[in-house]
């Protein structure tokens, strides 16, 4: 029995070189003598695996161009679309530059009532002015 | 009478063995692996190795059609995945998926089979009769010589068909097709001293056949 690893060894003898020879001819053979049907599906096979090929540098392509353009759309959306600093005490800029007079009722204030009873006080500012003495108080 | 000139003989017959055992080393280690031209284009590859790749295939898979598929998964395999690695190393790439494509093919088959035989059912044809083992390939100009080459693929490809798995890898990739040691090592996933010890024991199961492939 032959234990030798390999054929660069003298252990392969001729007989075995003969038999590898000898399989690899008619392995060379048989590739050569492939039936006409078998040859149009291999033909077909790469064709196929051609064609995924082709397909492949148009996606890479794409890729990153499509991603450039969605970044430039995020900038400048952000930009565009910046939010101003939340100062709860001062009005936006839009409604402080316009008259008060146009201003709408705003139904949250807390001064409610004056609008409710605007009679009563335009009454009260057209009446003459009286210091009224605060009780128990000095002269 | 035994004498000093025999000796000499003897010695001289034996200097010769030992220089024809080792010019048959170096003529194999020569013939064996198979320098092919590096393709210029991922198509010009797989046309040049599509029928061998087939023709392996067929001899692992004993099925024409399972190995089109293999083939031609590893087509497709290699494009998409390493078509942009150099040119020189897509034998190796080709040669590992579809050797690994076989693999998992061989193993449907086993556990299909014993499904089969586990519910009686045997693998049949239109006619009812069992499929042929092996089809045979184009028989070409001269009938005969046709022939007894196919006769002869026939016995050597049942031969392969028979030996264990890992064997019949290291066979075909460093016989058949040719590649050295450190490449059917990388194509089976495995040490270069593995192929050999693969390639020896494949070598020692087939000596017997070389009659029967003539």
């Amino acid at each position: 029995m032959n234990t030798s690893p390999d054929n660069t060894t003298p252990g392969f003898n001729g007989h075995d070189h003969e038999l590898m020879q000898r399989a690899r001819a008619l392995h060379e053979h048989a590739c050569e003598h492939v039936d006409a049907a078998t040859r149009a599906k291999l033909a077909m096979a790469r064709h196929q695996a051609s064609a995924a090929q082709d397909h492949r540098p148009r996606r890479m392509i794409w890729l990153p161009a499509t991603g450039a353009a969605v970044a430039c759309a995020l900038v400048i959306g952000l930009v565009w679309f910046k939010p101003q600093p939340n100062n709860p005490d001062a009005p936006p800029a839009q409604v402080a530059a316009m008259p008060d007079a146009e201003l709408p009722p705003d139904a949250d204030a807390r001064q409610f009532d004056l609008y409710q009873n605007l009679d009563f006080y335009q009454w009260l500012a057209r009446q003459p002015q009286t210091r009224a003495r605060p009780p128990g108080g000095r002269r | 009478m035994h004498g000093i000139g025999d000796d000499v003989d003897g010695l001289g017959r034996l200097a010769g063995t030992v220089e024809v055992s080792l010019a048959g080393a170096a003529l194999a280690e020569a013939t064996l692996e198979t320098a092919r031209p590096v393709a210029r284009s991922i198509d010009a590859f797989l046309a040049s190795v599509e029928r061998r790749a087939w023709r392996a295939a067929e001899i692992a898979l004993n099925d024409s059609d399972e190995a089109l598929d293999a083939v031609q998964d590893a087509m497709l395999r290699l494009v998409r995945h390493y078509s942009a690695k150099p040119a020189e190393e897509w034998p190796l790439l080709f040669w590992g998926i579809l050797r690994r494509r076989i693999t998992d093919l061989q193993r449907r088959r086993t556990v299909r089979n014993r499904v089969l035989v586990w519910t009686g059912r045997t693998r049949l044809d239109e006619d009812g009769g069992e499929l042929p083992a092996w089809d045979a390939p184009d028989p070409g100009p001269d009938p005969a010589r046709a022939f007894a080459s196919r006769q002869a693929y026939a016995a050597m490809s049942a031969a392969v068909r028979k030996l264990p798995r890992r064997q019949q890898q290291a066979f075909l990739l460093r016989v058949l097709e040719g590649l050295d040691v450190a490449d059917t090592a990388c194509a089976m996933g495995c040490s270069e001293g593995s192929v050999k010890t693969h390639l020896s024991r494949a070598l020692d199961a087939l000596r017997g056949q070389l009659e029967a492939w003539r």
